[in-house]
Formats: structure tokens, C-alpha cells, sequence
């Protein structure tokens, strides 16, 4: 009697077990690289560059349209009833439009979504189409080269920028636009509430200089090799020294940063705009001093010491 | 509860604060005083403390009056199991067969009898150690501490609430420590107290490490944060996307807690309730009741969870002066 | 005479029975031994020889029985009381010598063992290379000869109603707990079967607490059985086995070998280290895959998903068929490969491997990532000497791959936990098997994964050795 009671039991758990697996099977699955949105006309349209391998990589670009975001990605034709597969996204790419209207549904889409990491990068562009392109590349690889290359742009994943949207109310995104029919990276866009504020390359390298987020640069026609810059706090007034490595000798190099950097900031000093983000660093070093000064744009003092390690690297130089 | 190992009590109070810890969640203390949370944990662990060296912790008898608490305590337990799993962990699953899965693994635990789990349980703290000290270690670049600066960003009044929760949390174990028989209460107290500060260092580092990585706002947003900073990982393309494997940790903490006060619950009916000893007939009764209660939707929630743990560690302190009294 | 009508009648006038009667000085001799246990040249040799020089010299016996008992040179003589005892030694290679009613035996047993051979399935690198035999005395001479102590104690038993096998529990007298050798002993004595023909049998009649993890180690090295009494364990010697028991086994000892004592601490640690994660890769190495090829795609890199999806492509069975169909087939070659002569064994069994594998991805029925992960995995569990160490890590891989399969990584978590309960659970007589991690020893963790340095190692297992607790200290 013992052993057909557990016989019983074992047969309706297999009953339950065999019933309920609900697997996908990995050749089901249509891996997306890069997803473009926008919202045009009370629609959300999705473009997909989705990859495949055969004997080298390949992507195809599919597109879909929808009320809502969910349905929208649920329209993108997949080949032979796959299913889109988001999690190894490398790239998303919003439009302004969607961006000013629609940025929380998509932000939400993101994190409510279980296949989602979250750790992709996020981009601006400024054509819609920008994934239908002939000879598409890894797009995010591209924003990552130019970035330690030349710190003309900086790339962005998703929880970073949702962490500095909140924390900070102001961040940035790279942007990506479409210049004689081949993408381009072109600097980055200042984010604060919905305004964006587009910077040149320029104005992008001094950014990563005065945020201390990148290495290498070129300012001017100067290369920089190395650069470090550390923020500090004194008695009410903000300390910036910066310490790089050219290439080339340059004795104006110093003068000529200092002013950079000092002209960039009085330019949106005027529109009201903290474009180094100099908020976050006061309220870590002095708290006292934004409760003290609402403004405390106008109120601040700052000192920018730039110094220039000997150059190293490269000291051949041919003769005259 | 018999057992025979040395330092089980620290490994016991270990296991339950962290579990605890992970079921209320670590957004529980950041949604109300932000990064103050390491401030509140700091106290809220001397008090614990403190209260560990005021009390005279001794063998406790099991009483039906708990059982109704616990009751809650399994329920909450198994809700948010099955949330971590079905949200986290594996998305196509049934919702029933995760439920008959953890209810089977408990009832295999049962029958191996309460000192195979706290054998298992040094296994379990062992491993929870282990993984996440491995992801101290990888996770030590993303780790950003100025900003963590200033840490006085909330009011007073949240940080006393958020110290208050963490000490309630703290001290319920001290209920469960109570029920375990051990040979030699003396020096069990001794390992206990450092037991006792290894736990609170560990959760205060955990704490910081969440809170400089994700920041306070993400923290606040995710459902689970302790899991998202496995996703950021990454070391040199082979440690990467491991995060299922260590939120094994998380699953074998909250299974421990599950399988702790199932076997605490189905041992106080088969030692309190007359009649003879009938085991099998005590397991079927609570699956059967735990079933009924998630066919019906019943969901717990946080504070009232919080609540009944609170209110376990006070029905033990007022049995315990019951006791000395008499 | 009628006793030895009564030896004819019991053994069926057994052809190999012989007795002789021999006429010394007028004295009536009966000599009687069986033809094949006993040793023919030890009998013309030291017997026959000396009792024709007797009736050459034609020496007056005044009393026969005591003088032939003192003077015919055995190294062994006995006097035999009664009639059990005649049967018993007949069977045992003794030679009854039976003079008026009364006899005494002599032993002088053939050699029917394979002598001292090297080490088949325990193979030495660094360290000594003699293995047990079939034969109860040298098996026990090669013990002696490590522990050359007068507290090497050893307890007699004879079990098996027909086959009156002889049993001997050995122990350190100055080091184990006498309440393990005296409840050894009890269930030793409890045993009631007709037969044991091997130390297996015992092994299956002891009733371990797991039906699938070893909880007694069987050894066929003479080094490994003198390191184990030396630590306070029990070894039980059968006649006819060339493999002792030793007793208690903990699980960390499956993943020591003798040789971990002949070679340097680091190496030692680091080896270990090794074995330790062939244990966890051949239970979670096919699950691991099966769950992130079928529930957690997340997990693998975008370039190994996107070949795992072109390799899958040509595939017709999900990701659990697959592996099983692998693990079958390495079973049935490694059965094979065992069964098969030697002589055509490996040549065989490496085509089939090579064949069944390339076969098998062309026919489009397995993957070639699966072919890897299964061998990887089954060749990890190859790691130990314990064939039932082997056998449990085999069953625990089936499981798993079952679990995740249905439940994803979430099979494996349970999984994980079901083993480690299962573990926490088992005792190896009445010690934990999990001891000295659960329970935690604090000066034992000197030699379980990493291996301290000799000075580490002077304390005995607590649990174990109850006296003389100190290496080196004798009491």
C-alpha cells in the first residue's frame, strides 16, 4: 500500500512537471544588436538591427509600428517566428521627440522587461533611419572608439543615465546623425529637464577634461596623452588642476585651456546651465554652500591650475 | 532543536539577520532615509548589540502561540521566493511549480530532521560568504564612495524609523537562537557576540556597496538591488553575466529562513499538539493550508511581516521573564 | 576409525580429501589433509620426511602424540578439541595428524594468491606500489611491516555460515575509541548470510545511511590502510579480498590519495583545489548548459550565443535529449571498455568515442559544444579512485540535467540544496559525513582542501582519537 501511495503521488508530479515546461530554444531566438525609436504621428515605429551568424556575422534591419511601445515591438517582422530577444542590446538610439514626450514609457518598457540588462548604451540621433543604413557597423563600438580616441563624444549605458537623470536632474547622451550617407558620431547634448543643449566637439573634449572621464584628446591640434583632473573645495571657492601629457611641447597649451574652459562655462553660466555638472561636486565637498546660495551659479569662485607633464613619449623631433 | 556543532549560534544569527535583511529589502531602509541607511545600520547594530549582552539567552520550550506568527512568517518567505524566481531568475516558469518545488525541497528537509539543517546551514553560510566576497572583489572598480557624500540627506525622524526597523530586524533572531539546544550556552554566547559584529560589518559593507554603485535613486527604483549589482560583474569576458549563479546566495538564504520556520512550526505541532506523534499527517496539513492561502491570492505585506517578527522576539523576551520570575 | 568415517561421510568422500596412514614403531598414524589447500611439498618436506626418519632410526615413542605434537618442526600446531574444529582446519590448509582418538594440526597451506602485485586501481606516482592480495596473512604482514607497533591490535571474527571467511577488524588500541571497535564488532557478529567471498559483501550488509554516497572507503594499498589506523580509523580485513574497509570514511577523504603525503604542501593544496572543482564541474557542468541554452539565454556572451545558435541550428532534439543521449553512450563505452579484453579493450573504445562523436554531429542528433560539455563533465567525475564516489556524482549529474531542464538555473539552486542536505545528512557510523567542515573542526581544516605544513599537522582528528591525540607523543 506504501509504495502505490508514492506511485500515485510520483505519477500526478509528473503530470504537473511535463505540463508546465514552457522553454525557448536558442535557435528560436533573433538576437537584436542596436534598436532605434521613434514616435511620429501618434505612433511609436521600431527599427531593429538584429544579427545572425552564418559563416561571419551578419544584420538585418526590421521594422515595426505601434500604438504603444510593447505592441510596436511586438509587430517587428522576425524570420521564420522567432522571437526578438533584447537582452545582448548593444545600442538605443531615441530621436528628440521621443525624448521631450515619451521618455518614461520607455524607460519604463526597459526596466520592467526581464530579458533587459540595462547596460547598454543609449544614444541621440537625429534621423529616424539612421539603422537603415548600407554597411551598418557595432554602432556602440564606434561612440566607445571615438570616445578614447578623441573624447569628441561620451558614451552613456542606460542605468547611468537614469541614475543621473534622477539624482542630478542633468546629464548627457551621445549623438548620432547620418552625414553623407555614412553615421557619424558628433559630440554629445547636455541634458536638463527637456532642454537639449548641443556641444560641438570642442566644447564635448573640454567636458570629458573637466569631468576627468577620459585620457586622451585633441584640443586645438593639441594631443593630449594623458590627462587627470581633480576637483576640490576651499572656503567657498573650487579648485580645478588639471594635469596633462601633449605630445608636443606647447607653451601655450595652459593659458589656452584655462581660457577654454573659463569661456565655456560664462557662455551658459548666462542661459542659467551648470555645464560641468559642478552641482554634484559642491554638494559632496561643501553642502552648505547650495543651501547658503540658491544661485550659486553667480555666487561661485573658481581656479583652474593647469599643469603639463614633461612629454615623454614621443621626443624625436627631425630638424628643421 | 538538537544540535551539535560549535559556533552555530553566530552562523544562525548570520543566516536569519541576512535573510531578513533580503526580505524586507535594502530599498526598505534607503525609501525612507536614503543614504543615512549606513547611519541607521550602525546604530540599529549597537543597540542589537547591546541588547545581545542585556539578555540572558537560554533554552527556550516551543509554544503554540508562536505558531500563527510563523504562519506568516512562511507565507511572506515563500511570496517572496517565488517573486524573486519568477521576476528574476527564470521568467517562463509556473508560478505553481516554483510553489511545489519549495514546498518539496522543505518537506525533504524536514524529514532529514531539524540538526541536518543546521549542518546544511554552515554549507549555506559557507557559500554565502564565499559568492559575495567574490563580488566584493569584482565589484570593487564600479564602487564609488565620494559619491555617497554627503550621507545626512534625510531628516532625523527617517532615520530613527529606519534605525527602529533595522534593530527589530536584528533582534528576531534572538527568537530563533532561543529554540536551538546547545551543549555549551556559555561559550556559544561568546562566538555569538562576534558573530553577532561580523554580521552587522557585513551588512553595513553590503549596504555601502549597493549604495555607491547603483546610487540612492536606482536603489530605490529596482525591485531588487542586491541582484542588480551581480549584473555589473564583468571581468575580463570570463566572469561576466553571472548573476544567476550568484543569486544562488540569495535563493539558499531565503530558503534556509523558509525551511527554518517550517521546521520550527511542524516540530511545535508534533510536540504540542496531543496524539501521537504523526509526522506525515502535520506536513500534508501545512501544505495543504499554504496552498489554499496562495490559491487565494493572500498577499503579506512588508510591515506586517516586520511586525510579526518583532512580535515573536517580544512573546520569547516575556515567556523568558515569565520563566525567571517563577 | 570412526571419526574418519564420519569425516568421509561428511564431505561426500570428497576426492581431494586424503587420508593416510602411516606405521611408526608399531603406532597406528592417520594423516589427513585436503590435496588442494594444503601445500603437497610443505607435507613431503615436514612431515612425511621426518616421520620416515623416525621409522628409519626406528625411535621408541613412549607417548606418540606428544612427541610427534614437540618434534615434527610447523611453525603452526594446534591441538585439535573437537570435531568442528577438525572440519574447519581441514578447510583452512591445515594438515590433522590423528593418533588414538587424538589429533593435533599443523599448518601448511598451499599459496593460492597471485602473490604481491603492484597497485592496479589506486596507482602511486610518488609513494609504494605493493597492493593487498587474496590472501588474509600477507595482507595483514603488510601492515605489520609499516606499523611495526605491539599496540596494532586485531579482533577475529568468522562469518558466513558455509563459507567461514575469515574477518579481522584492526585498530591503534592507543588511539581509537573503543565504543567504534566494540559497535564494529557488534554488527560484524549481527551478520547472518551463508557466504562472504569478498570485503564487498560486508560493505553491502553494513546498511549505509546513503544508498549513494560512500560513507566506508575500500583501498587496495597497504600505505593508505596504515595512514587510516594511524589517525584512529578501523580497517576490516577479509580473506579472499584483496580490498580492506576502512572505517569511518568522511567525505573529504575521497578527495585525498596517499600520495598527497609524499609531495610538497603547495602542489598538494593546489592539486586538491583541482579535485574539489572537477567535483562541482561534473555535477553542474551539463545543467549549467542545458538551463542557459533553454531558460537563461542572458548568461552567455554574444558572440558564444550567436555560434551556440548557428551549432544548434542543425539540431532536432532539445538540449536534455541531447545530453542524455551523450552521458548513455559514455556509460555503455566505459561499461564496454571495462568488460572487454584488454588486448582489444582501448582501441576499441577510442573508435567508438571517435566515431559515435563525429558520427553523431553529422547526423545532426547532437551538438558539438555537447560532445565537449559531457566529456568535460565525465571525465571530471573520473577524478576519484572510489568507483561509488563516481556512481553518486553520476546519479546527482542525471538529476540536475532533469531539474534543469524543467526549472532552468532555479533546478539547479534546488539542486544545490537537495545536495547539500543530502550531504548534511549522512553519518559514516556515528560521526557527520561532512566533518571537519559541518561540523566545523578548527584544526582540521590544516588538511582537508589546502594542506598546512608538517608543523600544522600534529594533532590527531579529534573526533577519532581519543588518546594520544598528538602525533609523535605516545603514551
Amino acid at each position: 500500500m506504501k509504495s502505490y501511495k508514492k506511485l500515485v503521488i510520483l505519477a500526478t508530479l509528473l503530470c504537473t512537471i511535463t505540463g508546465c515546461v514552457h522553454y525557448t530554444e536558442l535557435n528560436e531566438l533573433e538576437v537584436v544588436e542596436n534598436l532605434s525609436i521613434d514616435f511620429v504621428e501618434d505612433t511609436y515605429c521600431v527599427v531593429a538591427s538584429t544579427l545572425e551568424k552564418k559563416e561571419e556575422i551578419t544584420r538585418n534591419i526590421t521594422k515595426g509600428c505601434g500604438k504603444t511601445l510593447e505592441i510596436a515591438m511586438q509587430n517587428i517582422k522576425v524570420k521564420e517566428n522567432k522571437k526578438l530577444y533584447i537582452a545582448h542590446l548593444n545600442l538605443l538610439l531615441i530621436t528628440e521627440n521621443v525624448y521631450r514626450e515619451h521618455l518614461k514609457e520607455v524607460l519604463e518598457f526597459f526596466l520592467n522587461n526581464t530579458d533587459s540588462r540595462n547596460d547598454f548604451d543609449i544614444a541621440l540621433t537625429k534621423n529616424a533611419n539612421i539603422l537603415e543604413q548600407e554597411n551598418i557597423e557595432d554602432l556602440a563600438k564606434m561612440i566607445k572608439t571615438t570616445f578614447e580616441d578623441t573624447a569628441t563624444t561620451k558614451p552613456i549605458i542606460l542605468e547611468e543615465f537614469l541614475k543621473e537623470l534622477l539624482e542630478e536632474e542633468s546629464t548627457h547622451l551621445p549623438v548620432l546623425e547620418i552625414e553623407q550617407e555614412s553615421i557619424r558620431v558628433s559630440g554629445i547634448v547636455i541634458i536638463k529637464g527637456k532642454e537639449l543643449i548641443p556641444l560641438s566637439e570642442e566644447e564635448t573634449s573640454l567636458y570629458n577634461i573637466v569631468n576627468n572621464s577620459c585620457l586622451q584628446a585633441t584640443i586645438d591640434k593639441n594631443r593630449v596623452l594623458s590627462n587627470q583632473t581633480r576637483i576640490s573645495m576651499k572656503n567657498e571657492q573650487l579648485k580645478i588642476e588639471i594635469e596633462s601629457m601633449l605630445s608636443k611641447e606647447n607653451q601655450e597649451y595652459e593659458k589656452m585651456i584655462n581660457e577654454k574652459i573659463t569661456k565655456m562655462f560664462e557662455k551658459y553660466k548666462n542661459e542659467n546651465i551648470d555645464i560641468f555638472h559642478l552641482k554634484q561636486k559642491i554638494k559632496q565637498k561643501n553642502p552648505t554652500f547650495l543651501t547658503k546660495y540658491a544661485n550659486y551659479l553667480e555666487k561661485i569662485q573658481w581656479q583652474i591650475d593647469v599643469k603639463v607633464k614633461n612629454t615623454t613619449k614621443t621626443n624625436r623631433r627631425l630638424p628643421e | 532543536m538538537k544540535t551539535k556543532m560549535k559556533n552555530e549560534l553566530a552562523t544562525f544569527y548570520f543566516l536569519i539577520t541576512l535573510a531578513q535583511m533580503f526580505l524586507l529589502g535594502i530599498h526598505y531602509f534607503t525609501r525612507m532615509s536614503g543614504k543615512a541607511t549606513c547611519i541607521s545600520v550602525i546604530i540599529g547594530a549597537m543597540m542589537s548589540y547591546l541588547v545581545l549582552h542585556l539578555l540572558n539567552l537560554q533554552k527556550e520550550k516551543y509554544k503554540l502561540i508562536y505558531l500563527p506568527f510563523l504562519f506568516i512568517q512562511l507565507i511572506y518567505t515563500l511570496q517572496e521566493m517565488i517573486g524573486f524566481i519568477t521576476l528574476n531568475v527564470v521568467s517562463d516558469l509556473n508560478f505553481y511549480l516554483v510553489f511545489i518545488t519549495i514546498l518539496l525541497l522543505s518537506c525533504f528537509s524536514y524529514k532529514k530532521g531539524t540538526d541536518t539543517l543546521t549542518r546544511a546551514g554552515f554549507l549555506i553560510f559557507l557559500a554565502v560568504v564565499f559568492l559575495f566576497f567574490i563580488s566584493f572583489v569584482f565589484l570593487f572598480p564600479a564602487m564609488d564612495f565620494p559619491s555617497l557624500l554627503p550621507i545626512m540627506d534625510s531628516s532625523y525622524k527617517n532615520i530613527i524609523i529606519s534605525t527602529l526597523a533595522y534593530f527589530t530586524m536584528s533582534t528576531t533572531p534572538y527568537f530563533y537562537l532561543s529554540l536551538i539546544d546547545v551543549e555549551d550556552w556559555e561559550k556559544e554566547k561568546k562566538t555569538l557576540r562576534r558573530g553577532n559584529i561580523f554580521t552587522h560589518l557585513f551588512i553595513l559593507f553590503l549596504t555601502l556597496m549597493i549604495l555607491s554603485i547603483l546610487g540612492i535613486s536606482l536603489t530605490n527604483i529596482y525591485a531588487y538591488p542586491e541582484l542588480a549589482i551581480f549584473k555589473k560583474i564583468s571581468f575580463l569576458n570570463i566572469i561576466d553575466r553571472m548573476e544567476s549563479v550568484f543569486s544562488l546566495s540569495y535563493f539558499l538564504l531565503l530558503f534556509f529562513y523558509f525551511s527554518l520556520n517550517f521546521h520550527i512550526f511542524l516540530n511545535t505541532l508534533s510536540e504540542k499538539l496531543p496524539g501521537a506523534k504523526k509526522k506525515k499527517e502535520d506536513i500534508l496539513l501545512l501544505v495543504c493550508t499554504l496552498s489554499l492561502v496562495f490559491t487565494i491570492g493572500i498577499q503579506i505585506h512588508v510591515n506586517f511581516f516586520l511586525s510579526t517578527s518583532l512580535i515573536l522576539f517580544l512573546l520569547s523576551l516575556i515567556a523568558n521573564k515569565i520563566r525567571r520570575s517563577k | 576409525m570412526e571419526i574418519l568415517e564420519k569425516i568421509k561421510k561428511d564431505t561426500g568422500n570428497a576426492s581431494d580429501l586424503i587420508i593416510k596412514k602411516i606405521n611408526i614403531t608399531n603406532h597406528e598414524v592417520y594423516l589427513i589433509y585436503n590435496e588442494v589447500l594444503t601445500s603437497g611439498d610443505a607435507i613431503n618436506d615436514f612431515l612425511l620426511k621426518n616421520i620416515a626418519f623416525l621409522i628409519d632410526e626406528k625411535i621408541i615413542m613412549q607417548d606418540p602424540f606428544t612427541f610427534l605434537y614437540n618434534s615434527l618442526p610447523s611453525h603452526n600446531v594446534k591441538i585439535v578439541e573437537n570435531y568442528t574444529d577438525v572440519l574447519t582446519r581441514l578447510f583452512n590448509g591445515f594438515a590433522i595428524l590423528l593418533y588414538d582418538e587424538k589429533m593435533f594440526s599443523m599448518e601448511l597451506r598451499a599459496s593460492l594468491d597471485r602473490g604481491i602485485v603492484e597497485a592496479k586501481n589506486e596507482i602511486a606516482i610518488r609513494g609504494p606500489k605493493d597492493a593487498f592480495s587474496e590472501n588474509f596473512n600477507k595482507n595483514l604482514g603488510l601492515i605489520r611491516r609499516r606499523i611495526k607497533s605491539e599496540h596494532l591490535w586485531m579482533k577475529d571474527l568468522e562469518i558466513g555460515t558455509l563459507s567461514k571467511t575469515k574477518v579481522g577488524i584492526l585498530y591503534m588500541e592507543n588511539i581509537a575509541d573503543k565504543k567504534m571497535i566494540e559497535a564494529i564488532q557488534k554488527k560484524l557478529e549481527k551478520i547472518n548470510i551463508d557466504g562472504i567471498l569478498d570485503s564487498g559483501y560486508i560493505k553491502n550488509l553494513w546498511k549505509e545511511e546513503s544508498i549513494l554516497f560512500p560513507t566506508i572507503m575500500t583501498t587496495e594499498r597497504p600505505d593508505l590502510t596504515s595512514m587510516a589506523l594511524l589517525e584512529g580509523k578501523i580497517v576490516i580485513l577479509v580473506d579472499t579480498s584483496p580490498y580492506a574497509l576502512i572505517l569511518p570514511s568522511f567525505f573529504l577523504d575521497f578527495f585525498h590519495t596517499p600520495d598527497d603525503y609524499y609531495q610538497k604542501n603547495f602542489n598538494i593544496s593546489f592539486i586538491r583545489i583541482i579535485r574539489l572543482l572537477a567535483f562541482f564541474i561534473s555535477i553542474f557542468l551539463p545543467a549549467y548548459y542545458i538551463s542557459i541554452t533553454t531558460y537563461n539565454h542572458t548568461s552567455i556572451s554574444l558572440d558564444l550565443l550567436l555560434s551556440f545558435i548557428e551549432q544548434r541550428k542543425n539540431v532536432a532534439f532539445p538540449a536534455l535529449v541531447e545530453a542524455l543521449i551523450m552521458t548513455i553512450s559514455f556509460e555503455i563505452l566505459r561499461e564496454s571498455d571495462t568488460r572487454m579484453a584488454s588486448t582489444v579493450g582501448s582501441a576499441v573504445s577510442i573508435l567508438g568515442g571517435l566515431i559515435l562523436g563525429d558520427a553523431l554531429v553529422s547526423a545532426g542528433i547532437i551538438s558539438p559544444i555537447m560532445i565537449i560539455v559531457v566529456a568535460t563533465s565525465a571525465i571530471s567525475g573520473l577524478v576519484f579512485t572510489s568507483i561509488e564516489m563516481s556512481n553518486a556524482i553520476r546519479f546527482y549529474r542525471i538529476f540536475l540535467m532533469i531539474l534543469a531542464s524543467i526549472l532552468g538555473i532555479f533546478g539547479i539552486y534546488i539542486g544545490f540544496a537537495t545536495l547539500i542536505i543530502h550531504l548534511s545528512s549522512i553519518k559514516s557510523l556515528f560521526y557527520f559525513y561532512l566533518s571537519p567542515i559541518s561540523p566545523f573542526i578548527k584544526t582540521e581544516q590544516r588538511d582537508t582542501i589546502i594542506k598546512a605544513k608538517e608543523k600544522g599537522l600534529k594533532l590527531r582528528n579529534p573526533l577519532l582519537a581519543k588518546k594520544n591525540k598528538v602525533r609523535g607523543e605516545v603514551e
